[in-house]
């Protein structure tokens, strides 16, 4: 075995070490919602049944209101469409802007070297 | 055998196997634009899995099939169209008298009805069309440019 491999998988296990101590570590802390009580589906199916007593400011703000302000029932889409949609206008519009970028640098590309073929 | 950039090409099981999985994959990544409003998801989660049948295309089918297959010109304009509904339907709160990306259009349908988010929902399907069109438009030109230098694609088609 080389010098160089022996540090890689030196430098790999101590990664794996890392890894697995933050795994056991985190694993006591308990999950951050309880999924036991948790019924996804029902909440779906019934948003209105939710219990939203403990949460507070713009959190409780924006989950309250949001039934009769939106009606959508999944309130992540209510906040990225509307309370912030000028967020995804520029997150859509950056999209825009690296594809373009990309099609001017390959589009050179291409036509360089459909020229070198002839 | 052949085999290109460490993928065999022309395999009878890849070709089978992206035959089999494509309708799922196209259905599952229009489900989740579809529902996004009412369920887990999205426009761009749904766009970028459709786009990547793409890839699947490519895998089984060479990237020249891949290019006549699809027009890229097309899909090209479509994005800019995408981008331009989700603005125009952004101006529809200005136009009813509230801010920019407001909700309006929510009274017809109940809770929980696809549709019932009104601009929400409709802002989602542009979003999705755009990302949609932009990402396979973005998948297509590596496609043809960095992979489909090759000159031995003929020596396969043979």
């Amino acid at each position: 075995m080389s010098k160089k491999s022996l540090i890689a998988l030196i430098c790999a296990v101590l990664i794996l070490a890392v890894g697995v101590y933050a795994m056991i570590v985190t694993a006591g802390f308990g999950p951050t919602y309880a999924p036991n009580q948790l019924d996804a589906a029902a909440q779906y199916s019934a948003p209105e049944m939710y219990d939203n007593s403990e949460l507070d400011g713009v959190a409780k703000a924006i989950v309250n209101s949001d039934l009769d302000k939106t009606k959508a029932a999944n309130v992540v889409s209510a906040i990225v469409f509307d309370y912030r949609g000028f967020d995804t206008l520029g997150e859509s519009f950056i999209l825009l802007t690296a594809i373009s970028g990309a099609h001017v640098i390959l589009h050179s590309r291409k036509k360089k070297r459909e020229e070198g073929k002839q | 055998m052949k085999f290109k950039n460490g993928i065999k090409e022309k395999n009878i099981i890849v070709k089978c196997g992206a035959d089999a999985i494509m309708p799922f994959s196209l259905m599952f990544g229009f489900y989740i634009i579809c529902f996004g409003t009412i369920s887990p998801g999205g426009g761009f989660q749904g766009g970028v899995i459709v786009a990547a049948a793409c890839i699947l295309l490519y895998l089984a089918y060479g990237h020249k099939t891949t290019t006549t297959a699809i027009n890229e010109e097309f899909i090209r304009v479509n994005e800019a169209i995408g981008a331009v509904l989700y603005v125009l339907l952004g101006f529809c709160g200005l136009f009813i008298g509230v801010r920019f990306c407001e909700n309006v259009f929510y009274e017809f349908f109940n809770i929980g009805d696809p549709l019932s988010a009104g601009t929400i929902t409709y802002m989602s399907y542009a979003v999705g069309y755009k990302v949609l069109t932009g990402v396979g438009f973005l998948l297509l030109l590596m496609i043809g440019t960095l992979i489909g230098g090759d000159d031995d694609e003929e020596e396969v088609e043979a």
